[in-house]
Formats: structure tokens, C-alpha cells, sequence
């Protein structure tokens, strides 16, 4: 009898355990921690993507984020000192824009063994990690901008090249460019004469571009594959005055590009959507669920614009970013 | 098998604790109803709220354009005052970001602030956003675009046109109000945690959202094929996610859609619910338990109690009573047990006296039996006639004496065939006829059918004693003595008749007196008594008498 009734108290109990187990499952806050390494500060490009980032951190209330930059630009080495920080840290998640992605093939490795989610913004890994990649398309835009080379000058016409050093490029602008090469390639026809490397700001590429149009008279156009060389090519096109004789292909949609695209110094933009790049890492980050395939690349649009299209509905949405803070 | 006490408290518990949690299934129920009203209705609040507010904007927008047209038609007016006119506007409406005047190919003619370099363009006409107006003075809204006017200033704007007529000459007036101020206050609403509204117009082209710029890169996307033709109402998605309100502005057709997140509501009462039923659930299965345990243990006590006094029983101890009067049935139960306990306890005190009396009774007929005079006489007689050598009368009687004595012992049993009976009443007749010298004729008669019939022994010979001693012996004739077994259907009847001098009535109903008591003829009562102990009380023994007629014993006995 006793026993009966010990036992039977027992089950009422174990059920009561049980109740209460139930109960706490799925209390947990989800307090995450995201460290977000950019290859560089001051490019119209990198600020997008930290709006972007910013964008989508303000949908959720319980994310903190650790950003780090290099102070000097496409310091490599300094990004693996953040990486190792971040696994030090123990971070949720890390939103990389590597300078150049085989120098920190160790970091990776380790990060991807200690199940830190990593996102790489704007350079492909091909490796056997299920990494996520999200950003521009850098084939396509390269061929966009072998595309508006042709439209622009035909299929004969002489070139000139202005990229950033080659050394200390990151991988993404090797990539267009090697696009923009492999597309160009096609066209016998298509002579690039001159190929200069700047790693400094537009006023030199500005003094670079004059220099190289005074030394060839007969080049037809100029393809610049960032921001700065974009700028300094457009400027010293205006300065001399040659919008009808040479044509520059450029990259982003600074301010100043757009200004230099409406008076015609600059003659296609090819425009990349580095906010999207940002807002979608985090949406990546925090919410998986609405995610493609892991590993599989997820490229945001690329858009080829002319002072002619520029104002059209779908083009203006890309030149002219719509922020509800600014003035 | 369990005991009662555990199966009471295992259906108590289980059945509050079904019954707690239907309640709860139809609380929860009934609250998630009630919390997708309440969102629905919150929803559609901030909605009207939010096209209330649009309204009056657009009302706004409306009456500048109009104060500014009916300045622009008044007859005094000079061309160059024109601009001054348009900069008051300007610095008086702060959200405007420029006001111009477009001449009729499309060129900008007038313009403020002054600040401002128009750029060189064709006409304004082929502008994307630009719709042509049909008559004076109607106010036409665009759809939101970049400003593509003046130099090195593109900002997103929301365009205002009326064709105004001034001096003969056809313009259109154009106002450019900045977009983020009119949509600031949309950025501002917030439906529940994540909740937030929108602008579409006319042709469902989304024209302002607080996330304008994740949409337009494509990031995310907007139900609005869920909006497209839907009326003025409150919906919710079909994945259950979302709460949709949508008010139209009836000045412009543009509609105000109010989205709110279902789910959000719901997890976040959920959680707060969860936090507190907990501890409710928690206290109320502790409370059950104990409660069930205690009831239970309320309702079983009186029985197991009761089951403890009766385990008494089983060891043969009968002096034991419950006394439980917790309920009727308990108290009713229990006072039947005790009174079955009386009972037993008086029958054992019967069945005890019984058997005495019955043991008393079986020594008796072994008396009456073997009594010793009869014993001696026969005895005797057969001795005297051996001396006489009347050696044929002495074998028949040694015979007959061991053939009486044989059946009287039975091996010690009780029970006999009526036709060993009637051997040995006919073993005893032939004695006493050799002893009486044949001073009375005995018959003996029985239906075949029944001689198989058990009885119990000695129950004629008593009787035959009587006859012989009391009545046939005074006689001076000779008596007759005739035995009858007959078959009555259910029963059986054995007759002793004799014609002896008979029983007065007075002695006669003396001894129907004592049949029953200790008083009274030993014969009689001692037969009479063990039939009805052996057989049941309605057998027995009869007996009829009348005086110098002679006496008939009635024995009644069941058939076997």
C-alpha cells in the first residue's frame, strides 16, 4: 500500500518535472555578436555597405556589432589580426571584405572549425567551407563594361587601363578587370595601349590620365575599375575638354561621378549595389531562414548606366540612393 | 490488483489535469482570437491615423498650390514680380524644395530659390514622371523621382503640376515637395514592435515606405500584389504572418497600407503567458496532487478500515465491529456487517447447541437400542430356549438380534436405506413376537419405488416399543401392529398403525406438547427432533390416537 502510494506520488512528480522542463525551453534571448571587417573606410562603396549594414541592424534590437577597418588601405595583415580577434572573442558571426583572400586561408580554416558563421562580402572563396558569399557580380561587371566599350567606340578602338597597383588590389577589382579582359579578347580589334596603376587618391589617377592622354593623342577611350580612378579619369577628361574625343567607362556612383556623367566627361557608369550588399549580410547573419543554398553565391545586381538612362525609373533608384535621413 | 485509494487519486489527478488543460486549449483559444482582433483593430487605427494625416498633408500641398495660383492670376501682376512671388512661397512652405514656372516647350521660365542653376534641358515634357494635365488649375501629384532641374542637386522629390494660364501665356506651375518630409511621418509609425505603413497609388506603384531604399535595391520585397485591388479594410496574409490595413485617400487615389506583424504579437504575449502559467501550472499540480491524494485517502479510509477489521474474521475472530459513519453507504455497509457478525456469532452458538443436542440425541437411540433390558430379556429368551431346545426359535432369534444390532451400529453412520429400516423394525418384531409368544400380528408394507430412499435409522423401532408396551401388552386380545411406506409425491409417509387401547387426549396432547421441548415422551420427541434437524422443519413426526381403537405414528420424510 505505501509503496503503491510513494510511487504513485513519484509519477505525479516526474510529471510536474516535466511540465516545468517544458516550460523553459525556447526562453532563451538570442543575443548575437557580429564583427564586421571592411578592407577599407573612406570609399563611397564601404560607406554603403556600412549604411546597408546599419539598415538592417535597426530591424533587430538585440544584434551588437564590432567593426573593424585597416587604417591603412588594403592592409592585409591587419585583417588577420582582426580575424584572429574575433575568434578570441568568440563572435556569432563575421562579415569579412578580405583585401586578399589567400593570405588568411588559415584564419578561415580555423574559423570555420570552431562553427563561426562567416560571410565574405565582395570576394569569392572557392573552398570546400560552406561560407556564404554575398556581393557584386565582378564577372558580370566586368562584361558590362567590355559591353559599354563596344556600344560606345565599336569594335575598334584603343584603350587605356586605370586600375590600382597590382600588389595591394583587392581581388574583386582583379576580377572585373580580368572580366573585362577575357570579354574584350573577342575583339581583336580592341587595343589597349596604355595600363596605369595608381594605389592614391584622384588627383594623382587625375594627373596620371593627363599624362597618358598627352602621350597618346589617338586613344578612343578609358576604363577605370574604382571609385578613384573613375573620378580622376572623368576630371581630367573635363579639365581637357575631350568629351567628344574620349570615352571613360568607369565604376560606383559617387556624387562627383554622377555630376561628371551629366556633363559627359564620363561616358557609362557601371553601378554596383553595395547597400544591398550590407543589408543582405546581416539578413544573412540573423535570419538563415530566408536563405538560398549555403555556398551558394549570392550576387546583387549590376547596372550599366548612361546620361541617357539615368533618370529612368529603375536606374535612378540605383544612382540616387534613397535615404530617409538625409536632408 | 491496485488498491482503491491509489486508482481515486491516479483519475482525480489525471481528470483535473485533463479539465486544466482544456481550459487552457480554450483560453488560448479564445486569447489568440482575441489578440488578432486587437491587432487588426490596432492596425486599421494607426492606418486611419496615417491617412488622416496624409490627407491633410496633400490638403496642404493643395491649398499652397492654389494660394500661389490665385497670386499668379491676378491681372496687376508683373513678370518681374513673378520671381519674388515664387521665393516668398518658397521660404514660406518648408518642405518645398523649389517652385518653378514652365513655359509651354517645357523650359523652366521662372524659378525660386534663386540660388539655383537650372540646368540645360530640352523640356521637362519627357521627363518619366510628368503627366500631362487636361484643363487650368487642375492639381496633378507624381509619383516620387529624382529632381532633374537644377544643377548638382538630386534630390527625390514629389512633384506638384497645375497649368496655369498668366497674361495669355500657358505655364504650368511645378512644385517640388521634398519627399522624405512627407514620408517622415510614415518612418515614425510603428504598428506593434515591427509593424510599420506604407504609400501606393492609384496603379499600386509603391510611392513612399520606410524602408524606400531596401526595397528599391531589391533587398526586400513588398506585398503589394496582397494590396492590388483590395478595398478599405483590415486582411490578414495567407501565411498568417501579417496584419494588413489599407485606407484609401480619396483625393488622390493613393492608398495608406498599414502591416503588422501577427506572429510578433502573439510570440511576445505568448512568452509573457508562458513566463506566468508556469508557476500557475506548477502550483496547481503541486495542489492537485495533494488534493487528490487527500481526497482519495478521505474517501478510501473508512473501507480500508473496514478491510482491516474484516482480515480479523479471517482468523476466526468474530468478536470485531466497524463503527465507520463517515458516509451513508459506509455507515449503512458497516452496520450490516455488524449485524451479519451477530448473526454468525448466535448461529455458531445454535449450530454448537445443535450439535449437543444432536449428539445427545444419537445416544439416546443407541440407548434406546441397546437398551439393556431389552438386551437381557432377549438374551434370556434365548437362553431359555435353548434350555428347552427350542433350538429352531433360538437361531431365529440370535439371527435376528444380529441382524438389529448390525443395522442400529451402521458402522457409524447416520444414514440408511428405508429398506434397511424396515429390516431392522422387522428384526425387532420378529424378536418380540417370539418373546410375546405371538401375542399380536405384525404387517409390513412399502411401495417398491422409494425402499432406496435414504433416511436416517431407527425411527420406526421407537415407536413399534410404544405399541408393544403401552398398548398391545395391557390388551387381552391379540393386537396387530401394520407398518405402511408410501410414496405422497414429494415426500414420504411411513405409517405405524396399531390396535392397541389407544393414548387419552389429555396424555395425547401432552405429548404433541413436548415433540418440540425436552418434556414429553423420549420416543416421540427424540425421532421427531432428529428429523427436523436432519430434514428441516417441515418434516417430522404425527401422531393420532383415539382410546380401545388404537394409535397412528405419521412419519414424514423427503424423497432423496
Amino acid at each position: 500500500m505505501t509503496n503503491k502510494k510513494r510511487r504513485n506520488q513519484l509519477i505525479v512528480g516526474l510529471f510536474c518535472l516535466i511540465t516545468l522542463l517544458v516550460g523553459c525551453v525556447k526562453q532563451s534571448a538570442t543575443n548575437q555578436t557580429i564583427m564586421l571587417i571592411l578592407d577599407s573606410q573612406d570609399s563611397y562603396h564601404s560607406q554603403m555597405i556600412e549604411e546597408g549594414i546599419a539598415t538592417a541592424i535597426s530591424e533587430y534590437d538585440d544584434v551588437s556589432i564590432l567593426k573593424r577597418v585597416p587604417d591603412k588601405k588594403n592592409d592585409s595583415d591587419q585583417q588577420t589580426i582582426y580575424l584572429k580577434e574575433a575568434i578570441d572573442l568568440k563572435v556569432e558571426t563575421i562579415i569579412f571584405s578580405a583585401v586578399d583572400i589567400e593570405k588568411n586561408k588559415k584564419e578561415l580554416d580555423l574559423i570555420y572549425k570552431k562553427g563561426i558563421k562567416l560571410i565574405m562580402i565582395d570576394s569569392f572563396l572557392s573552398d570546400p567551407y560552406e561560407h556564404k558569399y554575398i556581393g557584386t557580380n565582378n564577372k558580370e561587371a566586368g562584361e558590362l563594361a567590355g559591353k559599354a566599350v563596344i556600344q560606345k567606340l565599336g569594335k575598334k578602338a584603343k584603350l587605356g587601363i586605370l586600375n590600382f597597383e597590382d600588389r595591394s588590389t583587392s581581388g574583386q577589382e582583379r576580377e572585373k578587370e580580368q572580366a573585362f579582359y577575357d570579354f574584350i579578347d573577342q575583339f581583336s580589334t580592341i587595343e589597349i595601349i596604355e595600363k596605369k596603376l595608381s594605389w592614391s587618391d584622384s588627383e594623382t589617377v587625375q594627373l596620371l590620365t593627363e599624362e597618358m592622354l598627352d602621350k597618346y593623342p589617338e586613344m578612343d577611350g578609358i576604363v577605370a575599375f574604382n571609385e578613384r580612378t573613375t573620378i580622376g579619369a572623368g576630371r581630367a577628361i573635363k579639365i581637357k575638354k575631350l568629351q567628344d574625343e574620349v570615352a571613360v567607362i568607369g565604376f560606383d556612383s559617387q556624387k562627383e561621378c554622377i555630376e561628371l556623367l551629366e556633363n559627359e566627361s564620363i561616358d557609362a557608369l557601371i553601378v554596383q549595389n553595395p547597400f544591398a550588399i550590407g543589408y543582405l549580410s546581416i539578413q544573412q547573419a540573423l535570419n538563415p531562414s530566408e536563405n538560398k543554398k549555403i555556398g551558394e553565391p549570392m550576387f546583387t545586381e549590376v547596372e550599366w548606366i548612361t546620361k541617357k538612362n539615368m533618370y529612368q525609373s529603375n536606374k535612378e533608384k540605383f544612382l540616387f540612393p534613397f535615404s530617409p535621413y538625409s536632408p | 490488483m491496485r488498491s482503491l485509494q491509489v486508482i481515486l487519486a491516479l483519475a482525480l489527478g489525471i481528470l483535473s489535469v485533463i479539465t486544466i488543460l482544456l481550459f487552457s486549449i480554450f483560453l488560448s483559444v479564445i486569447f489568440e482570437e482575441t489578440l488578432i482582433n486587437q491587432t487588426k483593430i490596432t492596425t486599421r487605427q494607426s492606418v486611419t491615423q496615417s491617412s488622416i494625416t496624409l490627407t491633410n498633408e496633400i490638403a496642404n500641398m493643395n491649398a499652397t498650390a492654389y494660394g500661389i495660383l490665385d497670386e499668379l492670376k491676378k491681372t496687376a501682376l508683373q513678370d518681374d514680380q513673378i520671381p519674388e512671388l515664387l521665393g516668398t512661397s518658397f521660404r514660406l512652405n518648408r518642405n518645398v524644395v523649389s517652385i518653378s514656372l514652365v513655359d509651354e516647350k517645357g523650359k523652366i521660365s521662372y524659378y525660386a530659390p534663386s540660388q539655383y542653376t537650372p540646368k540645360k534641358i530640352e523640356t521637362i515634357y519627357d521627363q518619366r514622371w510628368f503627366q500631362k494635365e487636361k484643363r487650368n488649375e487642375q492639381i496633378t501629384f507624381s509619383s516620387p523621382h529624382v529632381q532633374n532641374l537644377f544643377e548638382k542637386n538630386y534630390q527625390w522629390v514629389l512633384s506638384v503640376t497645375s497649368p496655369v494660364t498668366i497674361q495669355a501665356e500657358r505655364y504650368i506651375l511645378l512644385i517640388d515637395y521634398n519627399f522624405n518630409s512627407l514620408g517622415s511621418y510614415f518612418n515614425k509609425v510603428t504598428i506593434g514592435k515591427r509593424g510599420y505603413s506604407f504609400i501606393v497609388d492609384e496603379k499600386n506603384r509603391l510611392i513612399y515606405h520606410p524602408q524606400q531604399r531596401i526595397i528599391q535595391t531589391n533587398a526586400k520585397e513588398e506585398k503589394l500584389d496582397f494590396v492590388k485591388d483590395k478595398a478599405d479594410g483590415v486582411y490578414v496574409t495567407q501565411d498568417q504572418n501579417n496584419t494588413i490595413a489599407i485606407a484609401t485617400i480619396p483625393s488622390t487615389g493613393w492608398k495608406v497600407v498599414g502591416v503588422s506583424y501577427l506572429k510578433d504579437s502573439l510570440q511576445e504575449a505568448v512568452s509573457e503567458i508562458r513566463k506566468n502559467t508556469l508557476w500557475i501550472f506548477l502550483t496547481l499540480a503541486i495542489l492537485i496532487t495533494l488534493m487528490s491524494i487527500s481526497v482519495s485517502r478521505y474517501i478510501a479510509r473508512p473501507i480500508t478500515n473496514m478491510v482491516k477489521v474484516m482480515r480479523d474474521v479471517n482468523d476466526n475472530k468474530f468478536d470485531v465491529y466497524t463503527h465507520e459513519n463517515r458516509f451513508t453507504e459506509i455507515q449503512q455497509l458497516s452496520g450490516s456487517y455488524n449485524h451479519l457478525i451477530d448473526h454468525v456469532k448466535e448461529l455458531m452458538v445454535q449450530v454448537k447447541e445443535e450439535q449437543e443436542e444432536l449428539r445427545k440425541s444419537e445416544m439416546t437411540v443407541l440407548q434406546a437400542q441397546i437398551n439393556p433390558h431389552f438386551l437381557y430379556n432377549t438374551l434370556e429368551s434365548i437362553l431359555w430356549m435353548s434350555e428347552r431346545g427350542n433350538n429352531q426359535g433360538a437361531s431365529q432369534m440370535v439371527a435376528a438380534l444380529g441382524k438389529l444390532l448390525r443395522i442400529s451400529l451402521n458402522k457409524g453412520g447416520n444414514y440408511i436405506s428405508i429398506s434397511q429400516e424396515l429390516a431392522h423394525a422387522q428384526s425387532y418384531l420378529t424378536i418380540q413376537q417370539i418373546r410375546y409368544k405371538n401375542q399380536f400380528q405384525y404387517s409390513i408394507e412399502a411401495d417398491e419405488s422409494i425402499l432406496t430412499n435414504t433416511t436416517i435409522k431407527i425411527i420406526i423401532q421407537p415407536f413399534l416399543e410404544n405399541a408393544l408396551y403401552h398398548g398391545i401388552e395391557r390388551m387381552v386380545d391379540e393386537g396387530s401392529i401394520a407398518i405402511r411406506v408410501l410414496d405422497k409425491k414429494e415426500r414420504i409417509l411411513i405409517e405405524i398403525e396399531d390396535d392397541g387401547i389407544g393414548i387419552s387426549p389429555e396424555i395425547l396432547q401432552v405429548i404433541e406438547e413436548g415433540k418440540d421441548s425436552e418434556k414429553g415422551g423420549i420416543g416421540i420427541r427424540n425421532v421427531h427432533q432428529r428429523i427436523q434437524m436432519y430434514f428441516g422443519k417441515e418434516y417430522g413426526v404425527g401422531i393420532e390416537s383415539e382410546l380401545d381403537k388404537g394409535t397412528i405414528i405419521s412419519i414424514w420424510l423427503p424423497k432423496s
